[in-house]
Order: C-alpha cells, then sequence, then structure tokens
C-alpha cells in the first residue's frame, strides 16, 4: 500500500514538473540575435525539401496554431521560406513570397485561409518533392512550371517583374534571417516572440507545442 | 608455419591475449580494418549513391566521415604497426572514427523512425547545412562525397527522369525503392541499423586487439621489473 502511494506521489510530481515551467536550453533557446518582428509574432521558417517541415504542415502546425491564436487572439503567425536550401531554394522563396504577396493583397491575413496560394503553394511543391520524388533535373524551367500555373502566369519575365515588386521584396528581405535560424538546430524552426527558438527534439506532442508557444508568448 | 590458418587458431586458443596482441603488432588486422571500411564506403558511393540513385542524407555523410577514420586509422597503424606512435594513431582513430559512427547510426534510426512513422516529434528537424567534426568543410571539399544531397531520414533512389537503365540497374532501383533495407519486402534492418552492427563489430574487434596489446606489454613490464629486482 505505501508503495503505491508512493508510486503515486512520484507520478504526480513527474507530471507537475512536466506540466511546470519550461527551461531555456531545455525546451527552448534564447537567440543571441532576436528576429526583428512585432510582439505576439511566431515565426516558422521551412523549406519545401524538408521532410519534416511536410510532416509537421500535414499535421502538426495548422492545429497548433489555431488553438494558440484561439488562446491568443492579439499573436500572430508567419511563414518563413528557407532560401539557401535545396538546388531550387531561392526559386521556391520567390515563389512563395509572390504566392504570400498575392494573398496580403486579396486580404487572406491566416497562412491556413483554403483561398490562400501560399498554402497551395507550399503542399503543391512538398507533394512533388516527397510523394513524387520530382527533382526538376531538366532545369530552372521545369521547377517554375507548377508555381506558375498556380499563380496564372505565362512567362518568366512576368514573374521576374512581379518579383521585383517592392511588396514581394520586402517580403523576401523579411525571410532573410530564416538562414541563421535554421543553422541553429534545423528546419522546421519556430520561434516565438522573435526571441525563443523551440527545442524541436523536445516537442512530444501538440498538446506539448501549444503550451510551449503560449508560455513564450507571455514571456 | 605460423602462417597456416590451422596454427593461428591453435595460438588463439591456446593463449589468446598473446597472440591477438602479436597480431595487433602485424599489419594484417590494420589493413583489414582500413579495408573493410573502404569496402563499405565504396559500396555506399558508387553502387548505391551512383549506380542506384540512392542520394545521401546528413547523417550518412556523417557515417562516411566515420569510416574514412577509420580507413586512415588502419592505413596509419599498418605503415609500422610495431612503431608505438603510429600504432595509437591507428587505434585513436579507429575508436574515435567508431565511437562517432555508433552516434550518427542511433541518430539516423530515430530520424528514420520519426520520417517514416505517423509521429513525427521526438527529432531535431533537418540541418540547413552539415557540420561536420572539427569544423572541417568536407562538403564544400569534396562534394561528391560528403554533401548531403538526400532528405533526412530517407534514402530512396530518386532515378533522373527520362533515362533508360540496363536491367540491373532497374531491378536495383525497384529493389531498393522504399529505401535501403537489408530485406526490402519486409523492411527490415534499414541502412542505420546495418551501420550500427557495423561499427559494433569493429569495436568489439579493434577493442579486443588493443586490450590484448595493453595487457600484454603491462605484464611484460611487470616480467621486466621481477626480472631486475
Amino acid at each position: 500500500m505505501m508503495l503505491k502511494r508512493k508510486v503515486g506521489a512520484l507520478l504526480i510530481t513527474a507530471v507537475a514538473l512536466l506540466g511546470a515551467d519550461f527551461q531555456e536550453g531545455v525546451n527552448y533557446t534564447k537567440l543571441d540575435q532576436p528576429l526583428n518582428v512585432e510582439k505576439n509574432t511566431i515565426v516558422k521558417v521551412f523549406s519545401f525539401t524538408c521532410p519534416f517541415c511536410y510532416k509537421y504542415d500535414k499535421a502538426v502546425t495548422e492545429p497548433v496554431i489555431t488553438q494558440v491564436l484561439k488562446d491568443k487572439p492579439e499573436a500572430s503567425f508567419e511563414v518563413w521560406h528557407l532560401y539557401s536550401k535545396g538546388k531550387y531554394g531561392q526559386q521556391g522563396s520567390n515563389l512563395m513570397a509572390v504566392a504570400r504577396a498575392r494573398d496580403i493583397k486579396a486580404g487572406i491575413t491566416s497562412v491556413f485561409d483554403k483561398h490562400g496560394l501560399l498554402k497551395k503553394m507550399k503542399f503543391t511543391y512538398y507533394k512533388a518533392y516527397h510523394d513524387k520524388n520530382q527533382r526538376w533535373d531538366s532545369g530552372e524551367d521545369d521547377f517554375y512550371k507548377a508555381g506558375f500555373e498556380i499563380l496564372g502566369i505565362s512567362s518568366k519575365a512576368d514573374f521576374e517583374k512581379e518579383v521585383a515588386s517592392p511588396e514581394v521584396q520586402e517580403l523576401l528581405k523579411r525571410w532573410e534571417p530564416a538562414y541563421p535560424i535554421a543553422k541553429i538546430q534545423g528546419i522546421p524552426a519556430f520561434v516565438v516572440n522573435g526571441k525563443y527558438l523551440l527545442k524541436t527534439q523536445a516537442i512530444k506532442s501538440r498538446d506539448y507545442m501549444v503550451e510551449l508557444v503560449e508560455y513564450l508568448l507571455k514571456k | 608455419m605460423n602462417c597456416k590458418i590451422t596454427d593461428f587458431w591453435r595460438d588463439l586458443k591456446t593463449s589468446p591475449i598473446n597472440t591477438i596482441a602479436r597480431w595487433q603488432d602485424a599489419r594484417f588486422l590494420w589493413i583489414v580494418m582500413a579495408a573493410a571500411a573502404m569496402m563499405l564506403l565504396l559500396t555506399a558511393h558508387n553502387l548505391f549513391q551512383h549506380y542506384v540513385y540512392m542520394a545521401p542524407c546528413e547523417q550518412c555523410v556523417y557515417i562516411r566521415f566515420a569510416f574514412f577514420c577509420m580507413v586512415f586509422g588502419g592505413i596509419i597503424a599498418a605503415i609500422k604497426p610495431s612503431q608505438i606512435v603510429l600504432k595509437i594513431v591507428g587505434y585513436i582513430l579507429g575508436f574515435w572514427g567508431i565511437i562517432q559512427g555508433i552516434i550518427y547510426s542511433i541518430k539516423l534510426n530515430t530520424i528514420h523512425h520519426a520520417a517514416h512513422g505517423d509521429d513525427p516529434f521526438g527529432v531535431q528537424g533537418c540541418s540547413a547545412e552539415p557540420s561536420f567534426p572539427l569544423g572541417l568543410p568536407l562538403d564544400s571539399w569534396f562534394p561528391d562525397w560528403f554533401l548531403p544531397t538526400g532528405a533526412c531520414g530517407f534514402d530512396n533512389p530518386i532515378p533522373p527522369e527520362g533515362v533508360e537503365f540496363s536491367a540491373l540497374q532497374q531491378w536495383l532501383i525497384d529493389f531498393y525503392s522504399e529505401g535501403w533495407y537489408l530485406i526490402p519486402s519486409m523492411h527490415l534492418v534499414n541502412m542505420a541499423q546495418a551501420c550500427l552492427f557495423a561499427f559494433i563489430v569493429c569495436f568489439i574487434l579493434l577493442g579486443a586487439m588493443c586490450i590484448s596489446w595493453i595487457i600484454r606489454d603491462l605484464f611484460r613490464k611487470d616480467n621486466n621489473q621481477t626480472l631486475a629486482e
């Protein structure tokens, strides 16, 4: 009987410890160089070539962030494409930025909006890369094909003109720190308030991630 | 007379420590270590990467680095194993490679499970770029060998489009279409587990060599001391 009670007490302590304060270095990393973003911003760094980004976007990111935004409506969520990863990293970033700029113009604020072009772009390239194993060996034009279709663009010149527009350039500039962030522990990478990078390895469940993000938003 | 395999076995049975210690004073075992590691490297690079189009992942190129440490360790010791400095360098490089290799293999196995299962949690994700021990920029020096071009946790073949393959090549591509496994149809023993097994075998063998050497030479010193007294 004593043993049972002891084990019970131990379990309660363990649960309390798990649910209690998150620790720097264990659950998250404090960035030496904070991102220049507004308060209450959650940033996700991803690449369409990264299988774990795809996995997270299929089953984790949307439910977790939706819950966080429900609990803390003042928070906002951004996704930054990593330009440096893969043969078509920069081209991928250009496509994603054009898609996002158009979404913003159309008043689509949430990246999870099913009408959003960014969401469509992301999943089109995730699927092409991971499900269909496409690598676009014949070159850039081949890579751009699917993206141009989504955007309704017929020539590369038109696309390049749109990439050069101030809205798209501003986004690409904003996404540049994706690289130093990704170098710390890989991607997907989630940064809260521009200062706290979640330790991906420590994320055990969706609920844990919701709690950790909300904890860091309050910090 | 000593060259005969039966004699080797007899010696090993009657005085194992002295026999193994004597062997590691000779070139043979060191060459075996270097050759075995080199053979695995060539299989991975020439057969799997180039012939079957299985692009290496991040942990996979680290595992290559670990095997290269063993190759160099074996070669350096084999120059003159009786020379104590060369032998120590051989042991250090060998053990360092093996231990690194074990760590990388375990990590690759975890990533492999997370990448192939329904639960993506518990792994660090995919790195932006590789980082080798001692900060060696091996990926820019020898990209063909050390630049990870495969997605992390995946090693299935991705053949270029519109290319005709030989019958054997096509068969291998189909055989490993879901990634490398010892028995692909059952998804039994993945690349990480196979590498882990290889490193553990090397660890046991090199460990036996090293321990026999230390024990014999310590005893020899004891003997000398007693004689001097």
